[in-house]
C-alpha cells in the first residue's frame, strides 16, 4: 500500500510545489498580518477601537476575514486538484496494473484517500503553526478561534475532497472535471440542507423587509453568523467531515466490487 | 503401480465454465488448465477473448459465473495475495510516462514482499534499460523488456502476459523469448503467454489454448496438436471422399482444395492418392476460425 501512496505523490509532484509555494505565500501574508497589526493599519484600527472611536464597519470587516481567507488556502491547495491522481493513472493505464499487484481494491482505494488526507494533514499542520505564531504575535484573534477556523475550512475542504474521489470511483477516468463540479455542488446542496431553516427565515425576513416591516440589515448579518459558530464549534464540521469522509469510503468500496478498473 | 499425488500434475490455473457477459460479447463457458512448469500458449485473434480472460484470471474484472483458481486457491474476495507469485506483463505498459526505473523500483519494493531490487537494477542493465531515464521516452520494445524486469523481479512463479510480443520487431521478440526460455528453466515456473503471433508460441510453449469468439475451441499439447492435424491436398471434385469427421475446415483454390484435417494418421491411410502436409499452428487457427463463422452463419 505504501507504494501505491509513493506513487499518487509522484503524481501530484507538481501540485506538492505549488502546495510548497502556498504555505511560503501564506507565512509571507502572515508576517504582513502580525506586523500590520503591530505596526500597521490593523494596529491603528485597533487603536481606534481601544480608544472608543468609530472604526468603520470595512475595516472590522478585513480585520476579522482577512485570516480565514488566507488559512484555508492551505489545506485547499492541499487536496484541491487531487483529481489529477484519477486523470493521470487514466491515461497511463494503470488500473490494470495495479489490479494485477497483490492489494485488494479496498487496500488500493484506502491508498488513495492516506495520500489525499496525509496531504491535508500536512495542510492543517503548517496552519496551525502559522496560527499559534500568529496569535502569539497579534493579539486580534486567539489561537483557539484561529484554529476552529482551520478546522472548519479544512473540513469543508475534506468533504469536497471525499464526494470528489466517490465521483471520480463512480463515473470512471475522464470525468474528473464532472466529479469536481459534482462534489462541490453536493457540498453546497448539503450546506443549504443543514441550514435549510435558518434560510427560511432569512428570506422571510427580507422579504419583510422588503415589505417594511423588519429592517433587512438584520436578515444580511444572520448570511454570516455561521462563521462565528465555526469559530466556537469547529468540532461540528470535523465531525460532519469524518461522516462524510466514511460514509464515501465505503460506498466506493461498494461500486469498487461492482465495477472494476478504476483504481 | 499408482500415482502418489506428488507425482500427479499440479495446475497453476484452472478456469471451469468461467463465464463473463458485456452484452455485445460473451466469453461461453471457458475451461481450461495451466500445469505447473508448462509454457501455455493462449491463441486468438483479435477479439477473442484474450485479454477478458486474463483479466478475470487475475481477478481484474468481476465474473459472472465459474470458477478461476490460482495455484489451487479460488480467486477473488481477498485473496489479492496470490498475485504476489505472479508476474504480469499487459500489451500496453501501465506505468506513468514520467516515472524512472527507479521510481518504479520504489514503489514495486513497497507493494510486493519479496521485491529484489539488485535483480530488477540487474534486468534494466541485462535489458540495456536506463533506470534513471523516464520510460514514457522508452521504445515499444523497451517498455516491454521494462514490463518483464518488473515481471521477473519478485521472484514470481506464474508469469501471465497479453500480447507481450505484438508491435514488435523479430530481433526483440527473439530476445523476449530467450527470456521467456530461461525463466521456465526452473521447473516451478510457468507461463501463460497469449498472442496472435503463431510462430513465437510455436517456439517457445508446451501447451496450446485456442480460443475463438469467447469459445475455446481446441486445447492440448502443441506437439499433439500439430502432430494431429494436417493439410490435405486434393481435388475439387475429390472433395466429398473426404469423412466430415476428419475435417475441421475447407479452403477451396483455383485448381484444387486444401482439407485441414484433426487426424493425420487416419487421413494417410484413408486418402494415400492424396497429398497431406503438416499444418502450423497458424493455419490451424486461421481453419478453425473460419469453420467457426461458417457454422454461426
Amino acid at each position: 500500500m505504501k507504494g501505491l501512496i509513493l506513487k499518487d505523490i509522484m503524481c501530484l509532484k507538481k501540485q506538492l510545489m505549488i502546495f510548497a509555494y502556498c504555505i511560503v505565500g501564506v507565512m509571507v501574508v502572515a508576517a504582513m498580518y502580525v506586523l500590520s497589526c503591530r505596526f500597521g493599519n490593523l494596529a491603528a484600527v485597533g487603536e481606534k477601537i481601544i480608544e472608543g472611536a468609530q472604526a468603520s464597519p470595512l475595516e472590522v470587516d478585513y480585520m476579522a476575514t482577512i485570516p480565514p481567507i488566507f488559512f484555508l488556502l492551505i489545506p485547499l491547495v492541499a487536496v484541491g486538484d487531487m483529481t489529477n491522481v484519477f486523470a493521470a493513472d487514466g491515461k497511463a493505464s494503470f488500473a490494470r496494473v495495479a489490479g494485477s499487484l497483490p492489494l485488494s481494491a479496498p487496500k488500493r482505494l484506502l491508498a488513495r484517500y492516506l495520500t489525499i488526507f496525509a496531504l491535508a494533514g500536512i495542510g492543517i499542520l503548517a496552519d496551525i503553526l502559522v496560527a499559534g505564531v500568529m496569535s502569539a504575535l497579534a493579539d486580534i484573534l486567539t489561537f483557539g478561534a484561529l484554529l476552529g477556523i482551520i478546522f472548519s475550512g479544512a473540513s469543508v475542504v475534506a468533504m469536497y475532497s471525499a464526494f470528489a474521489i466517490l465521483y471520480c470511483i463512480l463515473l470512471g477516468h475522464g470525468k474528473e472535471s464532472v466529479a469536481q463540479v459534482l462534489s462541490l455542488l453536493t457540498l453546497g446542496a448539503l450546506y443549504l440542507l443543514l441550514r435549510w431553516e435558518k434560510w427560511k427565515e432569512i428570506a422571510l425576513s427580507i422579504a419583510a423587509s422588503d415589505r417594511g416591516e423588519t429592517e433587512g440589515e438584520m436578515s444580511i448579518e444572520r448570511l454570516w453568523d455561521f462563521l462565528e459558530t465555526l469559530e466556537h464549534r469547529a468540532y461540528i464540521p470535523v465531525l460532519c467531515a469524518l461522516v462524510v469522509i466514511c460514509a464515501s469510503y465505503g460506498l466506493a468500496v461498494l461500486i469498487l466490487r461492482r465495477k472494476r478498473g478504476v483504481i | 503401480m499408482g500415482k502418489t499425488e506428488s507425482d500427479e500434475t499440479k495446475n497453476v490455473i484452472e478456469l471451469q465454465d468461467v463465464v463473463k457477459d458485456y452484452g455485445d460479447f460473451r466469453l461461453d463457458r471457458v475451461s481450461f488448465s495451466v500445469p505447473e512448469g508448462s509454457v501455455c500458449g493462449f491463441i486468438g485473434q483479435n477479439g477473442a477473448g484474450k485479454t477478458t480472460t486474463i483479466n478475470l484470471i487475475l481477478d481484474i474484472i468481476a465474473r459472472d459465473s465459474g470458477e478461476v483458481r490460482l495455484f489451487g486457491e479460488n480467486v477473488g474476495g481477498d485473496k489479492a495475495y496470490l498475485r504476489e507469485d505472479v508476474g504480469v506483463v499487459f500489451d500496453e505498459m501501465g506505468f506513468h510516462d514520467f516515472m524512472t526505473g527507479k521510481d518504479i523500483n520504489l514503489m514495486m519494493k513497497n507493494i510486493y514482499k519479496n521485491w529484489d531490487e539488485a535483480a530488477f537494477f540487474d534486468y534494466l542493465k541485462r535489458f540495456s534499460l536506463p533506470s534513471r531515464k523516464a520510460c514514457g521516452n522508452f521504445s515499444r520494445g523497451m517498455r516491454m523488456k521494462l514490463q518483464i524486469a518488473v515481471a521477473l523481479s519478485h521472484h514470481a512463479k506464474l508469469l501471465v502476459m497479453d500480447e507481450p510480443t505484438s508491435g514488435l520487431d523479430p530481433i526483440v521478440r527473439n530476445e523476449m523469448i530467450e527470456i521467456f526460455r530461461d525463466f521456465v528453466v526452473e521447473e516451478d515456473h510457468t507461463i501463460l503467454l497469449s498472442s496472435h503471433i503463431t510462430s513465437d508460441l510455436e517456439k517457445i510453449a508446451d501447451e496450446v489454448v485456442f480460443i475463438d469468439g469467447g469459445r475455446i475451441v481446441l486445447q492440448g499439447n502443441k506437439d499433439e496438436i500439430l502432430e494431429k492435424h494436417g493439410l490435405l491436398k486434393c481435388k475439387k471434385a475429390d472433395l466429398s471422399k473426404v469423412s466430415t469427421s476428419l475435417i475441421v475446415g475447407v479452403e477451396e483454390e483455383t485448381y484444387g482444395a486444401t482439407v485441414c484435417v484433426n487426424d493425420r494418421k487416419a487421413a494417410e491411410k484413408l486418402y494415400p492418392d492424396m497429398v497431406l502436409e503438416p499444418a502450423a499452428l497458424e493455419e490451424i487457427m486461421i481453419y478453425y476460425v473460419n469453420a467457426g463463422r461458417a457454422k454461426s452463419h
